[in-house]
């Protein structure tokens, strides 16, 4: 059932030529993750605010649980939200930064401090409630800003980019944290990144945004199965783009024929697209010949750029031997991790691999 | 801290409380002398000033004046230029330094430059030679150091706070009293504190626009100077300047950073 729903929803700055959101239409089901992914500059963050109350919408409607909440100001929606920044009251206690949004609605001081103790069970944190904000560290206060978000029962969570400021192991820990307290409060959760792999982690639902528009929401693995558009492909590691014409579900171009179940049909040109794990050596000879133009050496693997045919390609390949510049090499592709995409805004797709194969000292040719 | 740093520290505060202090103390020797001629080293004791400027209805009116005046105008100054401070403090705009600018105007300009047609506008409009047209006055001048001061206690302030507290669930007073104040708190009570003082000290404006009606204590000062008695002169300074010396008293626990690993002040 959807609990959150945005419709046409649009924001445009005085002053900006273009909508830094641009009519994003999502709907959230109680209890789930959403991720919103994109990268820097992309309206993620101001649709987050616009659901907070803390930006006025131009346009559009935010319905949260049945109601329309656009004429409810920040304070009474009851959705809380935590910043990059863990943004603690730097004159405050921990007690006093997570009993704030209680004091506010009026509760006794017993009862927060009963709430207070349980918040800081859930972040893992018993016992911090006397320290001061500066005694704490980056993760720990992050923690606290996160308990300060759940005390107070909100309806939504919203996270802009919490861990980004953290290192990686700690990114690790907070996302299994934010894992279990939605397990355990069955909270609904929308979340900001630019994080790829923090999206998939984290998400029921990934909604990846580009320029102010939604470019697909769908299940994390979808977005690595079976990508909408090339934006989409390029944002989730498809390398290769080959230009190929489509008829129903078989898609054909100087590689041959590939038929792809459940594609969204459609007639003419489009890109086929190749994930560079798709390639797989066969030294019998019957695959395609390719002859190597750069060679990255990555341990386990190796990154080749080649020509083949009529195209360039990037493709991975296992590290058991070594081509070097002007090799030939025989390879076969797998066609389940290759897909079709529309071009965006391109009518006709052109050949580029969008990979880049690192610094020029890394390469052995 | 290391010692060297500490010692140093130390003596520089040490210099600085002496400049201020060393230039008192003559003058509280002279209010309390009868006579103070040149071979002694010390003067012929006495209360009389004293007893003179205390028992003056005027002297103990025009400190009464010029404490609600001032503290008036100070809260005026806060109220008004609060808002202003806040978006130099902590937004970006066109024009901004042309705005800074305009606002730092007044304290540039000689008051004596200023304050002739004022007194013409403020005559026609009924002000002059009232409580609220001294009040509008000194305003004028006393905003630009209330607005400049706080501006730069914004600067170091993450407005981001204030949208927390509102997902939170504080409305806006609540914001102000709870985050935004708190936050800012050491650099408005060094605002208050110089704006307070720049209407303290204020003479011109409050003789000229104020005329007679409103006795401020540096017009009675400069009357008792003009008289030639140094001991009364002096009693009057040191009333004069004793208000300033209290606040910056209670306020020094604002002035002085603090240890951000205790909490207290640092370096006692």
């Amino acid at each position: 059932m959807t609990y959150l729903e945005l419709k046409g929803l649009e924001k445009k700055f005085d002053g900006a030529a273009k909508a830094s959101v641009d009519g994003v239409d999502l709907a959230v089901d109680k209890g789930q993750i959403v991720v919103l992914l994109g990268p820097s500059g992309c309206g993620k963050t101001t649709t987050l605010k616009m659901i907070a109350g803390l930006i006025p919408t131009t346009s559009g409607e935010i319905m949260l649980d049945g109601k329309s909440i656009l004429d409810v100001p920040a304070d009474s929606r009851d959705v809380s939200m935590v910043f990059q920044k863990p943004l603690l009251f730097p004159h405050m206690t921990v007690a006093q930064n997570i009993g704030f949004g209680l004091k506010m609605r009026g509760v006794k001081q017993a009862e927060i401090d009963l709430k207070m103790a349980e918040a800081l069970d859930l972040v893992k944190l018993n016992g911090f409630g006397k320290r001061k904000v500066h005694q704490l560290s980056g993760g720990q206060e992050q923690r606290v800003s996160l308990a300060r978000a759940l005390v107070i029962e909100p309806k939504l969570l919203l996270l802009d980019e919490p861990l980004s400021a953290l290192d990686a192991e700690l990114r690790l820990e907070m996302r299994e944290l934010i894992l279990s307290i939605k397990q355990k409060l069955g909270i609904t959760i929308m979340f900001v990144t630019h994080d790829q792999q923090e999206a998939v982690m984290l998400a029921d639902r990934i909604a990846l945004m580009v320029d102010g528009k939604i470019m697909q929401f769908d299940e994390p693995h979808a977005f690595f199965m079976r990508p909408r558009t090339r934006r989409v492909a390029e944002f989730f590691g498809w390398t290769n783009f080959v230009p190929a014409i489509q008829k129903g579900d078989r898609v054909t171009c100087s590689f041959g024929e590939f038929v792809f179940e459940g594609i969204e049909a459609h007639d003419g040109p489009i890109c086929l697209t190749i994930r560079p794990e798709a390639a797989v050596l066969c030294p019998g000879g019957e695959g395609y010949l390719a002859v190597v133009r750069r060679a990255v050496y990555m341990g386990t693997r190796i990154d080749y750029e080649v020509d083949c045919l009529d195209a360039k390609l990037g493709i991975s390949l296992d590290s058991n031997r070594l081509y070097a510049h002007g090799d030939e090499l025989s390879f076969r592709l797998v066609p389940s991790k290759m897909w079709a995409v529309r071009c965006d805004d391109k009518s006709i797709c052109d050949n580029r691999v969008v990979w880049d194969l690192s610094s020029p000292a890394k390469t052995t040719n | 801290m290391t010692d060297g740093s500490r010692i140093s520290r130390r003596f520089v505060l040490t210099f600085l409380y002496l400049v201020v202090l060393v230039p008192l103390i003559p003058i509280i020797l002279w209010s309390f002398s009868f006579r103070w001629t040149y071979p002694n080293l010390l003067p012929v004791w006495s209360t009389r000033a004293w007893d003179y400027v205390l028992g003056q209805h005027t002297i103990v009116d025009a400190t009464v004046t010029s404490l609600v005046l001032s503290g008036v105008v100070t809260l005026l100054a806060l109220v008004i230029g609060f808002s202003a401070a806040k978006a130099l403090g902590t937004r970006e705009f066109r024009g901004k330094t042309i705005v800074e600018m305009f606002i730092l105007l007044p304290a540039l300009i000689p008051v004596i430059s200023a304050v002739m047609g004022m007194q013409g506008i403020f005559t026609r409009l009924y002000l002059s030679d009232t409580f609220l047209g001294v009040v509008l006055a000194q305003l004028v001048f006393a905003l630009p150091y209330m607005i400049m001061g706080l501006s730069a206690a914004f600067r170091n302030y993450n407005p981001e706070y204030e949208q927390q507290a509102y997902t939170l669930g504080a409305d806006r007073w609540k914001v102000l009293y709870h985050v935004t104040l708190p936050a800012i708190l050491p650099g408005l009570v060094v605002s208050c504190l110089f704006t307070f003082v720049v209407s303290w000290s204020q003479y011109l404006l409050t003789v000229i626009v104020g005329g007679s009606a409103v006795r401020t204590l540096p017009m009675v000062l400069f009357a008792l100077m003009g008289s030639g008695d140094y001991a009364i002169a002096s009693a009057v300074s040191i009333i004069f300047i004793l208000p300033v010396l209290i606040l910056l008293a209670v306020s020094s626990k604002f002035l002085i950073p603090t240890d951000p690993t205790t909490g207290k002040a640092a370096n006692r």
